[in-house]
């Protein structure tokens, strides 16, 4: 993760942001403050490449040639072994995967060998788990609110 | 640094709620419910204010303040998709306290279960709706807008369209 720790790290923006309030939610855990900022300092900062990685990614072709690169490395021939995809084909899904850092080439003679480069799907499963966790909490908090208004409904029912 | 056999492009979340759907509906789209919910207040925060223009192309905006009236968090969007109680499909941008460089895409699906519901969230990352930037990379997005767009029909109007993400 060299691109966290160079100089041009963004933590002294995100610092001195008008962020006051330092109020722990019961719901959340971390306070709010630190859930946007964790949140917006991964969003914002490697944004152009996440876009690229997320759209090497919106085809299923490609994400499971990734997933078996994940096993291995493998011949282009190999690669298009399991889909009923020509050569030509398979080789246009690779170089998007190429052109988006997720996937590199090596020439043997005539044989082209793909590896994976597995970094940008970390960032990208990192923004994934973010989003996840947070709708997660976001659902909790939903079932408490409606938990809430249909015991106060129904004590309502009660007291009339 | 292992990978998931699988590789996922999406973020999925699932939950059931012991709600009617149209319940549900109403605690996600009128701004009564969703500020007694959305970003949870406590201690002194207030209640975040909401904005909801519940049609398609219609904006929705949260904001989080300080007691003092700063802007602590503030996100908005605009509605792809609005039908009532089952489906709302929605853009997604930070505003507060750091600005997103590109809108992501929100999806709520909710399904009656014999009266209570179940909520899926999907929350994704379509390249298409970057704002400034990369363009070539838009076409999936531009597609499915442009479909979204014909069978939406007269019900899109002119002014809706300038909140339109994937207008380029």
């Amino acid at each position: 993760m060299s691109r966290q720790e160079n100089a041009s790290r963004p933590a002294d923006r995100i610092r001195t942001h008008r962020v006051k309030s330092e109020v722990v939610s019961p719901f959340f855990g971390l306070t709010l403050r630190k859930r946007f900022l964790i949140l917006n300092h991964m969003v914002k900062y490697t944004s152009d490449a996440l876009d690229r990685t997320f759209s090497a990614l919106s085809d299923p072709t490609r994400r499971a040639i990734l997933a078996r690169l994940a096993q291995g490395d493998a011949s282009v021939s190999e690669l298009a072994a399991p889909f009923a995809m020509s050569l030509p084909a398979i080789s246009k899904h690779l170089r998007v995967l190429e052109q988006a850092g997720l996937v590199e080439r090596t020439k043997d003679g005539r044989v082209h060998h793909l590896r994976l480069v597995a970094q940008p799907l970390h960032e990208a499963a990192a923004w994934i788990a973010h989003y996840q966790h947070f709708w997660e909490q976001q659902l909790e908090a939903l079932a408490d609110y409606l938990r809430d208004i249909h015991l106060k409904e129904e004590s309502e029912e009660h007291s009339s | 640094m292992s990978v998931h056999k699988e590789v996922v492009e999406r973020a999925v979340i699932k939950r059931r709620v012991a709600a009617p759907r149209e319940r549900v509906f109403q605690a996600w789209t009128e701004a009564e419910h969703l500020q007694r919910w959305f970003f949870p207040s406590t201690n002194g925060e207030a209640m975040p204010h909401v904005e909801v223009d519940l049609r398609v192309g219609g904006r929705y905006r949260i904001t989080m303040q300080a007691p003092d009236g700063d802007i602590t968090a503030m996100v908005g969007g605009t509605y792809h998709e609005v039908h009532p109680p089952e489906k709302l499909v929605f853009s997604w941008a930070w505003e507060a306290p750091q600005p997103d460089s590109a809108e992501t895409l929100v999806t709520v699906e909710l399904h009656d279960i014999q009266g209570e519901t179940d909520i899926i969230i999907t929350h994704e990352r379509c390249p298409g709706l970057t704002g400034q930037e990369e363009h070539t990379i838009g076409w999936n997005c531009s597609l499915e807008r442009l479909i979204l767009l014909v069978q939406e029909g007269s019900t899109l109007h002119a002014s809706a369209m300038s909140g339109d993400p994937c207008r380029q």
